[in-house]
């Protein structure tokens, strides 16, 4: 894989990972895959995607175009 | 909870947290032995057990705090200048990534169903019989194999070890044992797998230890001092696990922990079917 496809594909799938985060902390409608009260925010889960997002990030800027 | 039970599994975690002998499973057994129900039931025991990870996190960052620094420095450098070479400190830090995020994941979304098994000693004590079979077929793995140096591993390797992590969510199964096993399936000695399994753990439990602390500052019933006591237990009997271990591990035997694991579980069998 060249860099420029890990830089987009990275900058997606950190995107993805950041809007599922925010979708498993905003409260007030049911949440899938979640133990306790599916309405409520979950921390756990923001926690995981919010860091898996900054990987994600991560690994783009790493694979910038440095011109 | 009292304050003498939590004192005693701040000592049982600490003391088994690092050997491949499961300290959740340990702690599981010893609470039904000492018919200590009340805490097994309690909505804070897991959140608890978790909590006193945090003195271990410290142990182990105390004792690889070198390692850890040249780590991170190597994760910073590798990002801002857009370059990983294999081998070196960003290397690992990368490998240490990959390696932690499936159980973390997988820990986020099965909490509730793993939950349920932890107040079960029959289970806990099953599993750390399948601990020490996993053990000593780790044993016969370490004669067995050609060497890789830790630092030679592919993100692969470092996802299939992820992977193998996560049956640590199962209480009888060692987070450091099944790591160590899935290391050596990768071609590690003993030594490079033992602190691969360490680094691995320290960001994990760390983590989890982080989260599960305001659910139990927020319950009124909760004895802040003893806890804080109990982290402090548990991270100096760490840090003296940590010492033995990482030079037990150029010894190169597993052996003796698969035996112990299956001794102690058919005890335990025997205990809860016969006397209990």
């Amino acid at each position: 894989m060249n860099k420029t496809t890990i830089f987009y594909g990275s900058i997606s799938l950190g995107l993805i990972s950041g809007l599922i985060a925010i979708y498993y902390i905003v409260p007030g409608f049911d949440h899938i895959l979640v133990s306790g009260d599916p309405a409520g925010s979950h921390f756990k889960h923001f926690i995981a995607f919010a860091v898996l997002a900054a990987i994600f990030f991560a690994v783009a800027v790493m694979n910038r175009n440095k011109k | 909870m009292y304050q003498i039970q939590i004192i005693v599994l701040a000592v049982i975690q600490g003391f088994t947290e690092l050997f491949p002998i499961s300290s959740l499973g340990h702690t599981i057994i010893v609470a039904g032995i000492l018919n200590w129900h009340n805490i097994l039931n309690d909505k804070n025991f897991v959140n608890l057990i978790v909590a006193l990870h945090l003195g271990t996190t410290l142990a182990l960052l105390i004792y690889y705090r070198q390692q850890w620094v040249k780590i991170i420095k190597g994760l910073f450098l590798s990002i801002r200048e857009g370059n990983i070479k294999y081998s070196d400190d960003a290397w690992l830090s990368w490998l240490i990534i990959v390696g932690s995020l499936p159980a973390g994941l997988i820990g986020v979304f099965f909490e509730s169903t793993l939950k349920k098994l932890f107040s079960s000693p029959y289970i806990s004590t099953l599993f750390l019989i399948i601990n020490g079979l996993v053990l000593i077929l780790g044993d016969r793995i370490i004669k067995n194999k050609k060497k890789l140096k830790l630092r030679d591993l592919r993100l692969k390797d470092a996802i299939f070890i992820g992977l193998f992590q996560t049956f640590a969510l199962l209480p009888g199964i060692s987070r450091s044992g099944i790591t160590l096993i899935a290391g050596l399936l990768s071609g590690l000695s003993l030594e490079d797998a033992g602190f691969y399994a360490f680094m691995l753990l320290t960001p994990i439990i760390g983590a989890a230890a982080i989260i599960e602390i305001p659910p139990l500052l927020a319950d009124p019933n909760t004895n802040i001092p003893v806890i804080i006591l109990g982290m402090c237990i548990t991270g100096i009997m760490s840090y003296i696990t940590t010492v033995f271990l990482a030079k037990y591990f150029k010894l190169g035997k597993l052996l003796p922990f698969g035996l112990y694991c299956i001794t102690i579980g058919i005890l335990a069998i025997v205990y809860f079917k016969l006397i209990a």
